[in-house]
Protein backbone atom coordinates (compact mmCIF):
# COMPACT_ATOMS: atom_id res chain seq x y z
CA UNK A 1 0.00 0.00 0.00
CA UNK A 2 1.13 3.67 -0.79
CA UNK A 3 0.14 6.18 1.78
CA UNK A 4 0.22 9.36 0.49
CA UNK A 5 1.15 12.14 3.38
CA UNK A 6 0.16 16.03 2.10
CA UNK A 7 2.38 18.89 4.29
CA UNK A 8 2.52 22.57 4.38
CA UNK A 9 3.30 25.78 5.92
CA UNK A 10 -0.22 27.23 6.97
CA UNK A 11 -3.25 25.48 5.24
CA UNK A 12 -2.29 24.79 2.18
CA UNK A 13 -2.08 20.94 2.92
CA UNK A 14 -5.61 21.00 4.04
CA UNK A 15 -6.93 23.68 1.53
CA UNK A 16 -5.83 21.16 -1.12
CA UNK A 17 -7.09 18.21 0.21
CA UNK A 18 -10.83 20.44 0.29
CA UNK A 19 -9.88 20.96 -3.42
CA UNK A 20 -9.10 17.97 -4.22
CA UNK A 21 -11.97 15.92 -2.43
CA UNK A 22 -14.68 18.29 -5.19
CA UNK A 23 -12.80 17.03 -7.56
CA UNK A 24 -12.53 13.25 -7.00
CA UNK A 25 -14.42 12.59 -3.83
CA UNK A 26 -12.73 11.62 -0.40
CA UNK A 27 -10.02 9.44 -0.18
CA UNK A 28 -8.24 6.68 2.60
CA UNK A 29 -5.45 6.57 1.54
CA UNK A 30 -4.25 10.35 2.78
CA UNK A 31 -3.15 12.41 5.46
CA UNK A 32 -2.94 16.13 5.87
CA UNK A 33 0.15 17.67 8.34
CA UNK A 34 0.02 21.42 8.84
CA UNK A 35 3.24 23.01 10.12
CA UNK A 36 1.59 25.49 12.20
CA UNK A 37 2.95 29.53 13.28
CA UNK A 38 3.67 28.41 16.31
CA UNK A 39 5.68 25.15 16.12
CA UNK A 40 9.03 24.57 16.43
CA UNK A 41 10.52 21.53 14.03
CA UNK A 42 10.26 18.52 16.96
CA UNK A 43 7.04 19.20 17.62
CA UNK A 44 6.34 18.97 13.82
CA UNK A 45 8.31 15.68 13.09
CA UNK A 46 6.84 14.23 16.45
CA UNK A 47 3.48 14.30 14.40
CA UNK A 48 5.29 12.77 11.47
CA UNK A 49 7.02 10.13 13.35
CA UNK A 50 3.23 9.13 14.65
CA UNK A 51 2.25 9.15 10.80
CA UNK A 52 5.42 7.55 9.06
CA UNK A 53 5.32 4.04 10.52
CA UNK A 54 6.22 0.35 9.64
CA UNK A 55 7.76 1.52 6.83
CA UNK A 56 8.81 -1.01 4.31
CA UNK A 57 8.05 -2.63 0.76
CA UNK A 58 4.09 -3.41 1.74
CA UNK A 59 4.08 -0.04 3.09
CA UNK A 60 5.25 2.63 1.20
CA UNK A 61 4.74 6.89 1.97
CA UNK A 62 4.99 9.34 -1.07
CA UNK A 63 5.03 12.56 1.09
CA UNK A 64 3.82 15.91 -0.49
CA UNK A 65 5.09 18.68 0.36
CA UNK A 66 4.49 22.46 -0.24
CA UNK A 67 8.47 24.20 -1.16
CA UNK A 68 12.22 22.52 -1.27
CA UNK A 69 14.53 23.83 2.09
CA UNK A 70 11.27 24.77 3.83
CA UNK A 71 11.01 23.31 8.01
CA UNK A 72 8.65 20.73 6.30
CA UNK A 73 10.68 19.63 3.69
CA UNK A 74 14.02 19.85 5.75
CA UNK A 75 12.47 17.82 8.38
CA UNK A 76 10.43 15.14 6.67
CA UNK A 77 13.18 14.27 4.43
CA UNK A 78 14.89 12.74 7.12
CA UNK A 79 12.25 9.33 6.62
CA UNK A 80 13.46 9.82 2.97
CA UNK A 81 16.95 9.81 3.09
CA UNK A 82 18.62 6.53 1.98
CA UNK A 83 15.25 4.78 2.24
CA UNK A 84 13.77 3.68 -0.78
CA UNK A 85 10.24 3.31 0.38
CA UNK A 86 9.57 7.07 1.52
CA UNK A 87 9.92 9.89 -1.25
CA UNK A 88 9.67 13.11 -1.00
CA UNK A 89 7.97 15.65 -4.04
CA UNK A 90 8.20 19.42 -3.24
CA UNK A 91 6.29 21.54 -4.93
CA UNK A 92 3.12 20.11 -4.14
CA UNK A 93 -0.35 21.54 -6.51
CA UNK A 94 -2.98 19.92 -6.82
CA UNK A 95 -3.25 18.19 -10.24
CA UNK A 96 0.09 16.69 -8.53
CA UNK A 97 -1.94 15.78 -5.57
CA UNK A 98 -5.16 14.38 -7.81
CA UNK A 99 -2.97 11.65 -10.24
CA UNK A 100 -1.06 10.64 -6.58
CA UNK A 101 -4.23 9.67 -5.23
CA UNK A 102 -5.48 7.98 -7.82
CA UNK A 103 -2.37 6.52 -9.55
CA UNK A 104 -1.67 5.41 -5.96
CA UNK A 105 -4.46 2.84 -5.48
CA UNK A 106 -4.26 1.01 -8.83
CA UNK A 107 -3.51 -2.56 -8.11
CA UNK A 108 0.17 -3.36 -7.86
CA UNK A 109 1.31 0.43 -7.74
CA UNK A 110 4.73 0.90 -6.09
CA UNK A 111 5.98 3.86 -4.77
CA UNK A 112 8.81 4.06 -7.55
CA UNK A 113 6.34 3.29 -10.48
CA UNK A 114 4.41 6.48 -9.17
CA UNK A 115 7.14 8.63 -8.63
CA UNK A 116 8.06 8.45 -12.00
CA UNK A 117 4.62 8.63 -13.56
CA UNK A 118 3.94 12.18 -11.26
CA UNK A 119 8.01 13.02 -12.38
CA UNK A 120 6.58 13.16 -16.28
CA UNK A 121 3.59 15.17 -15.47
CA UNK A 122 4.58 17.89 -13.63
CA UNK A 123 5.64 20.25 -16.64
CA UNK A 124 1.32 19.89 -17.89
CA UNK A 125 0.83 21.17 -14.26
CA UNK A 126 1.62 24.43 -14.38
CA UNK A 127 1.77 26.90 -17.55
CA UNK A 128 1.00 29.61 -19.44
CA UNK A 129 -2.20 29.27 -21.06
CA UNK A 130 -2.43 30.16 -24.73
CA UNK A 131 -5.96 30.93 -24.31
CA UNK B 1 36.93 36.56 2.08
CA UNK B 2 33.88 39.19 3.45
CA UNK B 3 31.66 38.44 5.70
CA UNK B 4 29.05 40.83 5.28
CA UNK B 5 26.01 39.36 7.57
CA UNK B 6 27.12 36.66 10.00
CA UNK B 7 24.23 35.26 11.29
CA UNK B 8 22.54 32.49 14.19
CA UNK B 9 20.21 30.19 12.69
CA UNK B 10 19.59 27.16 14.42
CA UNK B 11 17.56 25.75 10.93
CA UNK B 12 20.26 27.14 8.98
CA UNK B 13 19.39 27.53 5.40
CA UNK B 14 15.77 28.14 4.91
CA UNK B 15 13.14 29.87 3.62
CA UNK B 16 14.39 33.15 5.39
CA UNK B 17 18.10 32.74 4.02
CA UNK B 18 17.32 32.23 0.68
CA UNK B 19 14.64 34.34 -0.08
CA UNK B 20 15.68 37.49 1.75
CA UNK B 21 19.05 37.23 3.60
CA UNK B 22 21.51 35.91 0.40
CA UNK B 23 20.16 39.14 -1.40
CA UNK B 24 20.71 41.57 1.37
CA UNK B 25 24.03 39.96 2.07
CA UNK B 26 25.31 40.38 -1.50
CA UNK B 27 26.51 36.86 -1.08
CA UNK B 28 28.32 34.35 -3.85
CA UNK B 29 29.19 31.54 -0.78
CA UNK B 30 27.20 30.63 2.05
CA UNK B 31 29.30 29.17 4.91
CA UNK B 32 27.73 26.81 7.44
CA UNK B 33 30.06 26.65 10.33
CA UNK B 34 29.06 23.80 12.22
CA UNK B 35 30.71 20.66 13.41
CA UNK B 36 27.72 18.32 13.57
CA UNK B 37 26.68 19.40 9.89
CA UNK B 38 30.22 18.75 8.59
CA UNK B 39 29.90 15.63 9.88
CA UNK B 40 26.64 14.75 9.02
CA UNK B 41 25.39 13.43 5.44
CA UNK B 42 21.94 13.93 5.94
CA UNK B 43 22.65 17.55 6.63
CA UNK B 44 24.93 18.03 4.05
CA UNK B 45 22.48 16.70 1.56
CA UNK B 46 20.11 18.77 2.84
CA UNK B 47 22.23 22.28 2.52
CA UNK B 48 22.94 21.24 -0.76
CA UNK B 49 19.35 20.98 -1.44
CA UNK B 50 18.24 24.37 -0.15
CA UNK B 51 20.94 26.39 -1.68
CA UNK B 52 20.33 27.74 -4.91
CA UNK B 53 22.38 27.01 -8.10
CA UNK B 54 24.17 30.23 -8.32
CA UNK B 55 25.77 30.25 -4.49
CA UNK B 56 28.63 27.97 -3.55
CA UNK B 57 28.04 26.29 -0.31
CA UNK B 58 30.96 25.77 2.18
CA UNK B 59 29.96 23.45 5.10
CA UNK B 60 32.76 23.34 7.81
CA UNK B 61 33.45 22.68 11.16
CA UNK B 62 33.71 25.17 13.43
CA UNK B 63 38.14 25.69 13.60
CA UNK B 64 37.82 24.91 10.18
CA UNK B 65 35.51 27.77 8.84
CA UNK B 66 37.73 30.09 11.17
CA UNK B 67 41.00 29.09 8.89
CA UNK B 68 38.87 28.98 5.61
CA UNK B 69 37.64 32.38 5.70
CA UNK B 70 40.89 34.18 6.76
CA UNK B 71 43.11 32.51 4.24
CA UNK B 72 41.28 32.18 0.96
CA UNK B 73 41.62 33.81 -2.03
CA UNK B 74 38.40 33.45 -3.10
CA UNK B 75 36.95 36.78 -3.88
CA UNK B 76 33.62 38.12 -3.16
CA UNK B 77 30.98 38.20 0.20
CA UNK B 78 29.48 35.49 2.40
CA UNK B 79 26.78 35.14 4.43
CA UNK B 80 28.05 32.95 7.54
CA UNK B 81 25.63 31.21 8.95
CA UNK B 82 25.96 29.39 12.88
CA UNK B 83 23.91 27.39 14.77
CA UNK B 84 24.05 28.61 18.33
CA UNK B 85 25.85 31.53 20.62
CA UNK B 86 28.11 29.00 21.45
CA UNK B 87 29.95 28.90 17.80
CA UNK B 88 29.63 32.51 17.57
CA UNK B 89 31.23 33.15 20.58
CA UNK B 90 34.52 30.75 18.87
CA UNK B 91 34.10 33.25 15.86
CA UNK B 92 34.38 36.40 18.44
CA UNK B 93 37.16 34.79 20.25
CA UNK B 94 39.15 34.24 17.12
CA UNK B 95 38.74 37.97 15.92
CA UNK B 96 35.88 38.18 14.29
CA UNK B 97 34.29 41.73 16.22
CA UNK B 98 33.38 44.04 13.13
CA UNK B 99 29.43 42.34 13.01
CA UNK B 100 26.31 43.14 14.82
CA UNK B 101 25.44 39.55 15.02
CA UNK B 102 21.94 38.54 13.74
CA UNK B 103 19.59 36.42 14.95
CA UNK B 104 17.37 34.82 12.53
CA UNK B 105 16.21 31.91 14.66
CA UNK B 106 16.73 30.20 18.20
CA UNK B 107 13.92 27.82 18.05
CA UNK B 108 11.08 26.74 21.13
CA UNK B 109 13.35 23.40 23.38
CA UNK B 110 12.08 21.60 26.05
CA UNK B 111 14.00 23.41 28.85
CA UNK B 112 14.25 27.39 27.33
CA UNK B 113 12.80 30.00 28.12
CA UNK B 114 11.00 32.47 25.58
CA UNK B 115 12.05 35.89 24.66
CA UNK B 116 10.09 36.01 21.72
CA UNK B 117 8.63 33.49 19.56
CA UNK B 118 11.81 33.28 17.38
CA UNK B 119 13.96 33.96 20.54
CA UNK B 120 14.11 30.98 23.49
CA UNK B 121 17.20 30.78 25.67
CA UNK B 122 19.09 27.96 27.59
CA UNK B 123 20.48 29.48 31.02
CA UNK B 124 23.81 28.45 29.14
CA UNK B 125 22.45 30.89 25.76
CA UNK B 126 22.18 33.70 28.48
CA UNK B 127 25.34 33.04 29.52
CA UNK B 128 27.10 32.23 26.20
CA UNK B 129 25.41 35.75 24.86
CA UNK B 130 26.70 37.85 28.21
CA UNK B 131 29.98 36.43 27.17
CA UNK B 132 29.88 37.87 23.63
CA UNK B 133 28.68 41.49 24.92
CA UNK B 134 31.44 41.39 26.95
CA UNK B 135 34.00 41.28 24.12
CA UNK B 136 32.17 44.37 22.40
CA UNK B 137 29.84 42.53 20.02
CA UNK B 138 26.37 43.36 20.18
CA UNK B 139 23.60 40.92 18.66
CA UNK B 140 20.17 41.46 16.65
CA UNK B 141 17.29 40.36 16.43
CA UNK B 142 16.12 40.43 12.96
CA UNK B 143 14.51 37.41 10.77
CA UNK B 144 14.39 39.06 7.81
CA UNK B 145 16.31 42.05 6.49
CA UNK B 146 13.25 44.81 6.60
CA UNK B 147 12.04 43.86 10.11
CA UNK B 148 13.14 45.90 12.65
CA UNK B 149 15.90 45.52 14.30
CA UNK B 150 15.79 44.72 18.22
CA UNK B 151 19.00 44.48 20.87
CA UNK B 152 18.96 40.87 21.74
CA UNK B 153 20.50 42.14 25.69
CA UNK B 154 17.75 44.65 25.59
CA UNK B 155 15.61 41.70 25.25
CA UNK B 156 16.86 39.90 27.68
CA UNK B 157 16.94 42.52 30.41
CA UNK B 158 13.14 43.22 29.52
CA UNK B 159 12.27 39.26 30.06
CA UNK B 160 14.40 39.72 33.24
CA UNK B 161 16.60 37.14 32.07
CA UNK B 162 19.84 39.30 33.02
Amino acid sequence: MIHIIVTSHGGLAEGLMESSNMLIGEQENVECITFAPDMGAEELNEIYAEKITEVSNENQYLILCDIKGGTPFNVVSRYSFKNDNVTVIYGVNLPTLVTALLEAQNEGATLAGLTESLKQQFNETIGVSDI
Amino acid sequence: MEVSVFRIDDRLIHGQVITAWIAYADAKTIIVADDKAAGDEFTQSLLKMATPDSIQLKILKVEEAISWIQTTEEAGKALLLVRSPKEALTFIEAGYKDHVINVGNMNMKKGKTKVLGNLWVFPEDVELIKSIYDKGVKMEVRAVPNEKSQDVMELLKKSKLV
